[in-house]
């Protein structure tokens, strides 16, 4: 062989080498973010923890934010809210006055938004409308549909989850607090694969950023996103493969009712949603990832919700054993709740 | 004459086994500690997603060109196969270095004392090298028929 044919070969390998190396580095990135094959990315320091303040006790869950402030509420302490800077320096207890007194009362929950506060509890079901600056809140409704969960779309309108007398399907809904006849309701927005029941099973949220209500399914790969009038825009996947819901049912007789024949399989156990981003804290494995993390941390997958991708996961370690037993997301934080603590992640966005 | 073929003859030599002996190395690290690699290419943001293959091609092409590269007869078109691969080492390394959404943690073995940086000169020197041996392998080879003549 000649050394100029050799030279030319030489070249030539030079560019297919390069070539083919930037063809999988584009295709990778493709398939990571769009068509993810349960391959999870954790990029080094994207989620770093910052502070933690410690509350006493593990009774708390998050009720809500408005300027500048977290509030919490107490499942052992149902009408008293607790405030916290986002920063965790400053922390004031409040103890919120209902005008009416006689309704049967058992685990009423709060919800902040911006300087309202809701008092509800869906299996009486009353909702209660109040303001943060005195701390007094009057009814609002007390007829209608149960419901298992609520979130505010804006200071009148929320969206509920509402259990469907007939059946007892969840269906999510809407309920507006100055006119409680305003009821609207989207049978279709929740599928139902087994039951309509366990099945549909899952989160609801509403982000006051793009303004949309999002429904994460606790037993399957996927999130209903809706617009503010519960109208479905998409319905996303997480990047799991259990599409479909693996639970079993069994039928108690004597009680009348049913229950889980054997351990449900959990996909999405806890999510959060802030800006265009999407948080869920997911139960499974992926491929390729070592299992001391999943022994030491909860892992969260965060997916962007306007272009439709998986964008990258991160761990939230157990603190002295202790699991996160609650997450959510403000702008560059996250709080997660972990035993008797408060803890403060940055989260650097690029 | 006969003193310049012999170096050239002991350059190929040297470059094809040491391309050989780093060829074998980086394999037995890769699959002695299998399940680490295949994470560690989970976490790489060039083939995260095809990670499952690339795992066993790129030991496995690494063996098979390491024993190429001792058999005369394969010599040179293991040189080039190595001159691709070692371009491809480098070329990823860059994309890594400039393009890619984050740098992971390095490689196995005594390459992990490396940064990113030194790898990647330590890369481009073998691709020099193989380019020489290619180059020289030829005059070699046709000097020695036609002293065989």
């Amino acid at each position: 062989m000649k050394t100029t044919s050799k030279i030319i070969l030489i070249i030539l390998g030079t560019f297919l080498g390069t070539l083919l190396v930037l063809w999988l580095f584009h295709s990778s990135e493709y398939i990571i973010h769009y068509k993810n094959n349960f391959v999870r990315r954790f990029p080094q320091h994207r989620v770093v923890q910052a502070n933690e303040i410690d509350l006493t006790f593990n009774s708390y869950y998050f009720a809500g934010e408005n300027n500048g402030k977290i509030y919490l509420g107490n499942i052992t302490a149902p009408l008293q809210i607790t405030e916290i800077d986002t920063t965790l320096k400053a922390k004031k207890t409040y103890r919120i006055q209902l005008k009416q007194t006689n309704l049967p009362f058992h685990a009423p929950q709060i919800r902040i938004y911006q300087n309202h506060c809701y008092i509800f509890e869906g299996t009486v079901p009353y909702i209660f409308m109040g303001n943060t600056s005195n701390w007094t809140a009057s009814l609002k409704l007390h007829s209608g549909w149960y419901f298992s969960q609520l979130e505010p779309i804006d200071t009148l309108n929320m969206v509920v989850r509402y259990i469907n007398p007939k059946n007892g399907q969840s269906i999510l809904g809407s309920i507006n607090l100055k006119d409680t006849t305003n009821i609207q309701r989207a049978p279709t927005l929740l599928q139902k694969q087994i039951d309509g029941i366990f099945d549909t099973d899952g989160t609801l949220h509403a982000n006051h950023q793009i303004n949309k209500v999002i429904y994460v399914y606790r037993y399957r790969n996927q999130f209903v996103v809706a617009n503010n009038k519960l109208q479905k825009e998409y319905v996303g996947n997480t990047i799991d493969t259990v599409s479909k819901v693996q639970i079993a049912l069994a039928k108690v007789k004597s009680h009348n009712l049913k229950t889980f024949s054997k351990p449900p399989l959990i996909v999405n156990k806890m999510s959060a949603t802030h800006g265009k981003y999407l948080y869920v804290n997911s139960t499974l494995p992926g491929q390729y990832e070592s299992d001391a993390i999943w022994k030491n941390a909860s892992i969260i997958d965060v997916y962007n919700l306007t272009n439709k991708s998986y964008v990258y996961s991160f761990p939230i370690y157990h603190i002295q054993n202790k699991k996160m037993r609650s997450f959510t997301v403000l702008s560059h934080n996250l709080y997660a709740l972990i035993d008797n603590k408060l803890v403060r992640y940055q989260i650097k966005f690029q | 004459m006969n003193r310049k073929i012999k170096l050239k003859k002991v350059i190929v030599t040297g470059v094809c086994y040491a391309q050989a002996l780093l060829f074998i190395y980086a394999a037995t690290s890769k699959l002695l500690d299998f399940e680490n690699f295949q994470i560690q290419l989970g976490q790489s943001p060039l083939v995260s997603a095809y990670a499952g293959w690339i795992a066993i091609l790129v030991p496995a092409t690494e063996i098979v060109f390491a024993i190429a590269l001792t058999i005369p007869k394969t010599q040179l078109i293991a040189l080039y196969g190595s001159y691709v691969l070692m371009v491809m080492f480098s070329a990823y390394i860059y994309i890594i270095l400039n393009y890619s959404e984050f740098i992971p943690c390095s490689c196995g073995g005594v390459l992990e004392k490396m940064t990113w940086n030194q790898h990647l000169i330590f890369n481009l020197l073998f691709v020099f090298a193989g380019a020489i041996a290619i180059l020289l392998h030829y005059n070699a080879k046709a000097t020695e028929t036609n002293h065989i003549l």
